[in-house]
């Protein structure tokens, strides 16, 4: 009986053991099926991402040639060195041998390897003598990255005019922000399967986008004319202390611009070091009042506007009285009668005066903007600045009195150097530029607009005016021996900063011409800021200007021409300058 | 002629033996699958199936032992399992794996975990012990006396430390007390008593670090899914990326990635769930079902109550590996380190679950006449 119970109770409980293990095991697959069915494709997105790592295939940044083909900027292989911390056995220890190899803090390498995460960054654009270096050490939880790094092998050489590039090699500045678009190529992708520790698996690569590369260009620039417009920049600078100063060499029958360079200067290789005031192309940057310069253009509007031809003679007394305003001779003569030649090779105020007066403002504002005073030369660079002339409406009853010898508008050096060219290649005014090509993409062509800014006939009368400026007027001292040079000196007071008249004693001197003569080839304008012991154009600045010329006319094999013979330099004082 | 295979067939439960058959197939199929991503995977997989031949051996000896001799040798049974489970602790016998003592050792060699046998032997004392009570445990006494048994294993198995294996005994034990007669009463008390133990334990802050951890990985599983939570994260990952029909043998990528920790052991579940997919997930619930229902009906028609426990504690111990296992990997219980029975790398666990098959076929081949 007892036996009977026992088993009677023992079965009813195996049954009870039997539901209990069909409702656990509904449990699960219910737990199960949610997982796998219900919420599969989350789940399988997740595993997706977890496993698969988009890499970015970085292109190689094209490089930037001189004119001659020679590299100005180049990419370089280098590494980005990177940890996976929780694979790092010992911080203190990889830190040390981090710091050893590559520099820098110990603390700050052994605070990155502590962190709570799967990458961190090490040292990005490291040369590949410490990348090798480091390798050969086989730390634990390093690993790198290819990368590359712009490197600069001229140093300072055009440096403003390169500009520089960021952290992941994107333009910047200068030439390498302008052309970005030409240089930087495309990024190529990689979708790679990785294991946990986010290393690629070998053969995991699911889809791979190969890089574009970026596309070498080749600037106008000249590397030799270049080097020594930036020395011969930085010797006046020395010589004279000046705070700075800056020079464009261009060519003034298509606007190539061979050379242009700004003193203070910087080396982009280390660009986080420099100042801003070190990184402004100044020639295209900065605006300045350019002074007597300006007489020439007016000189070609009047003969172009067919008022005087350049042998009219003038009859110019000491000083003359406009809108209330007595302008002066820089330095005193007596009433004297010149040609029109004569007053632009004086450099005299009373006559440009006069020459302004016979144009009318509307006439005068109508020429200078015809020289492209009005708009922006369009030049291939960031940042260009834009002078400033006064519309007509906004002149004061003497702003004929000083704005027909360079004072009342602004410039930069760049936009003289256009206006120049139009005197010195038949009267068309050039698209200044820095691109000569691309050489491996024939679909990029570049177009650079040419518009005619006075005659052909006016243009050379006024050349024959700028080479006797040289010869025998103030620009002696830009006297190439065996060229002809066509120029005009500049000594302009700068405007006080918060507008009110002019700084005392505070002189931007220039002088801008061009060779030779009869074809010219080279159109230099040469600007120092605030000299000290000398002011005048024809002091400070021809110099530079002789110096670069000649070298120039050499390297370019560009041979003598001269109406006169000039083989014996003569010694030539600095003739009288305006104000 | 005919007689003896008549006898054999007889003798042999054949549905038990099937599904012990599929399942170690299974077993070493999902094995080589997680393993075949390691250096040593190969040999890996040959340890495994050397640990199933000698899992064989141990089916054939506990095949033959007839359990009711050992109604008389409780004493030394009871010394000998207390030995087993504190013998990793013991200086010069134990090796330290990750904090705890699990492996006896003896000359630098690697021996088996002595918790796997304990288990069984914990089975066998249990069922001698409960049997003496010919299905009624009524008195509170009666109840005590069972847990002093159990207390014993149990206190000392924490020292090792090794919680999993502590609750596989505390489960064999309530299986067995639930068929062998204990009044359900006594059930709600213990569940009351359980619940005010481990409530005590954890506001007096007696669990470990990792524990804490594990529990609270449970209660929220997007906790720390880079840290304490990440086998939980990857586990479910794995199997949920599995779909329906799973990407394939050896094509789990979680798996095969190193995405998944302790893929060939405790989280074997999760490979076969990536890579084979819902289907083949219910497969192997089936097959666990079935081993259970046959297990079960071993347990039903055995000669006596001894061996009638014998098949319950198996069953228990089965039971609870599997859910326990099964549960962590898709986050609906705690993780604890249980390997799942048949499927999971290890000899040791192997070897057991064998030696506990052969021991249900004793007590199939001496069940009474039908």
């Amino acid at each position: 009986m007892g036996k009977r119970t026992h088993r009677k109770r023992g079965s009813e409980r195996h049954r009870f053991v039997l539901g209990g293990l069909l409702f656990l095991l509904v449990i699960i697959i219910v737990r199960v099926g949610y997982l796998q069915v219900h919420m599969a494709p989350a789940f399988a997105e997740k595993a997706e991402n977890q496993r698969t790592r988009e890499l970015e295939l970085a292109p190689k940044r094209g490089s930037i040639l001189d004119r001659s083909g020679d590299p100005l900027a180049v990419s370089i292989e280098a590494r980005t060195v990177y940890a996976t911390p929780r694979l790092v056995a010992d911080a203190t220890a990889t830190a040390e041998a981090l710091s050893s190899v590559l520099g820098g803090e110990v603390e700050g390498y052994r605070e990155r390897l502590q962190r709570d995460s799967g990458f961190v960054y090490i040292g990005r654009k490291v040369d590949m003598e410490r990348a090798a270096a480091l390798e050969s050490l086989g730390l634990a939880g390093i690993g790198m990255l290819k990368d590359s790094r712009r490197s600069y092998p001229c140093g300072e050489l055009a440096s403003q005019l390169l500009g520089f590039v960021g952290i992941d090699d994107e333009g910047l500045a200068g030439i390498e922000k302008h052309y970005d678009h030409l240089l930087a190529g495309e990024a190529g992708h990689v979708l790679a399967e990785r294991d946990p520790f986010g290393r690629v698996l070998p053969g995991g690569v699911v889809h791979a986008e190969e890089p574009v590369h970026g596309d070498d260009i080749v600037l106008t620039i000249d590397k030799d004319i270049q080097y020594v417009a930036q020395l011969r920049l930085q010797e006046a600078v020395d010589t004279w202390q000046a705070k700075a100063a800056s020079i464009v060499v261009m060519d003034p029958r298509n606007g190539e611009i061979l050379a242009i360079a700004s003193v203070p200067g910087f080396n982009p290789n280390d660009f986080a070091d420099s100042d801003e005031g070190s990184r402004r192309n100044r020639g295209i940057t900065d605006v300045y009042e350019p002074g007597s310069t300006v007489k020439s253009l007016t000189a070609a509007a009047v003969i172009d506007a067919g008022l005087h031809g350049p042998d009219d003679v003038f009859t110019l007394p000491p000083t003359i009285s406009v809108g209330g305003r007595t302008i002066k001779e820089a330095h005193p003569r007596p009433t004297v009668e010149w040609t029109l030649g004569e007053i632009v090779m004086n450099s005299s105020n009373v006559g440009s005066v006069m020459l302004g007066q016979a144009l009318g403002p509307e006439l005068l504002y109508d020429y200078f903007a015809r020289f492209g005073l009005t708009e922006r030369t369009g030049v291939d660079f960031p940042g260009e600045a834009l002078g400033y002339l006064p519309p007509v409406d906004q002149w004061s009853g003497s702003s004929i009195g000083n704005i027909p010898f360079g004072q009342g508008l602004s410039m930069t050096p760049l936009q003289l150097a256009r206006a120049l060219s139009a005197i010195a290649n038949g009267g068309f005014l050039p698209s200044p530029h820095f691109i000569l090509g691309v050489p491996d993409r024939e679909d990029v062509e570049f177009v650079w607009p040419t518009q005619r800014a006075i005659s052909e006939e006016a243009a050379a009368e006024t050349r024959d005016i700028m080479v006797a400026s040289v010869t025998d007027g103030t620009g002696g001292t830009a006297v190439v021996p065996g060229y002809d040079v066509a120029g005009k000196t500049g000594t302009a007071q700068k405007a006080r900063t918060d507008g009110r008249g002019y700084a005392q004693g505070a002189y931007i001197s220039s002088f801008s011409g061009f060779l030779p003569a009869d074809d010219p080839q080279i159109l230099i304008v040469v600007t120092v800021d605030e000299p000290r012991g000398a002011i005048y154009g024809g002091v400070v600045a021809a110099p530079v200007f002789r110096e670069v010329a000649a070298f120039a006319v050499a390297h370019l094999k560009i041979p003598p021409s001269s109406r006169r013979d000039t083989s014996v330099i003569e010694t030539v004082t600095p003739g009288p300058e305006d104000e | 002629m005919t007689s003896r295979i008549d006898t054999l067939r007889k003798s042999v439960n054949t549905p038990l033996v099937v599904v012990v058959t599929l399942l170690l197939a299974y077993g070493a199929l999902m094995v080589h699958s997680a393993t075949s991503g390691f250096g040593s995977g190969t040999a890996m997989f040959m340890r495994q199936m050397f640990g199933i031949a000698i899992g064989l051996g141990f089916l054939a000896v506990a095949w033959k032992i007839d359990y009711r001799k050992f109604d008389d040798w409780l004493g030394p049974l009871v010394a000998l399992n207390a030995f087993l489970v504190i013998s990793p602790r013991i200086p010069g016998l134990g090796s330290q794996v990750s904090g705890a003592t699990r492996w006896l050792e003896i000359g630098g060699v690697s021996l088996f975990q002595p918790s796997e046998p304990a288990k069984l032997l914990t089975i066998l004392i249990m069922a001698i012990v409960i049997s003496r009570f010919k299905g009624r445990i009524e008195r509170g006494q009666d109840v005590a006396k069972v847990m002093a048994y159990l207390a014993l294993p149990f206190g000392l198995i924490l020292l090792q430390p090794d919680l999993g294996t502590g609750l596989v005994f505390i489960a064999i034990t309530l299986g067995m007390l639930l068929v062998g007669g204990m009044k359900p009463r006594f059930f709600l008390i213990m569940a009351l008593v359980a619940v005010v133990g481990v409530g005590t334990v954890i506001q007096l802050d007696l669990i470990k670090d990792y524990q804490r951890d594990r529990l609270l990985v449970f209660l929220d599983p997007e906790h720390d899914t880079r840290g304490a939570g990440y086998n939980l994260h990857q586990s479910m990952i794995a199997i949920g990326s599995g779909g329906l029909t799973g990407k394939g043998l050896g094509q789990g990528t979680q798996s095969n990635l190193n995405f998944l920790p302790e893929r060939h052991t405790d989280f074997i579940f999760s490979v076969l769930g990536e890579e084979l997919g819902f289907v083949g997930a219910v497969v192997l619930l089936l097959l666990y079902l079935g081993l259970l229902v046959t297990a079960l009906e071993i347990a039903t028609s055995a000669r006596d109550l001894l061996q009638s426990l014998i098949a319950v504690g198996l069953i228990s111990m089965w039971t609870f590996q599997i859910l326990q296992n099964i549960g962590m990997t898709v986050g609906i219980l705690p993780i604890t380190g249980l390997p799942l029975p048949f499927m999971s790398f290890g000899s040791s666990f192997m070897i057991t679950n064998l030696a506990g098959t052969g021991m249900l076929l004793s007590v199939w081949a001496r069940r009474r006449a039908a």
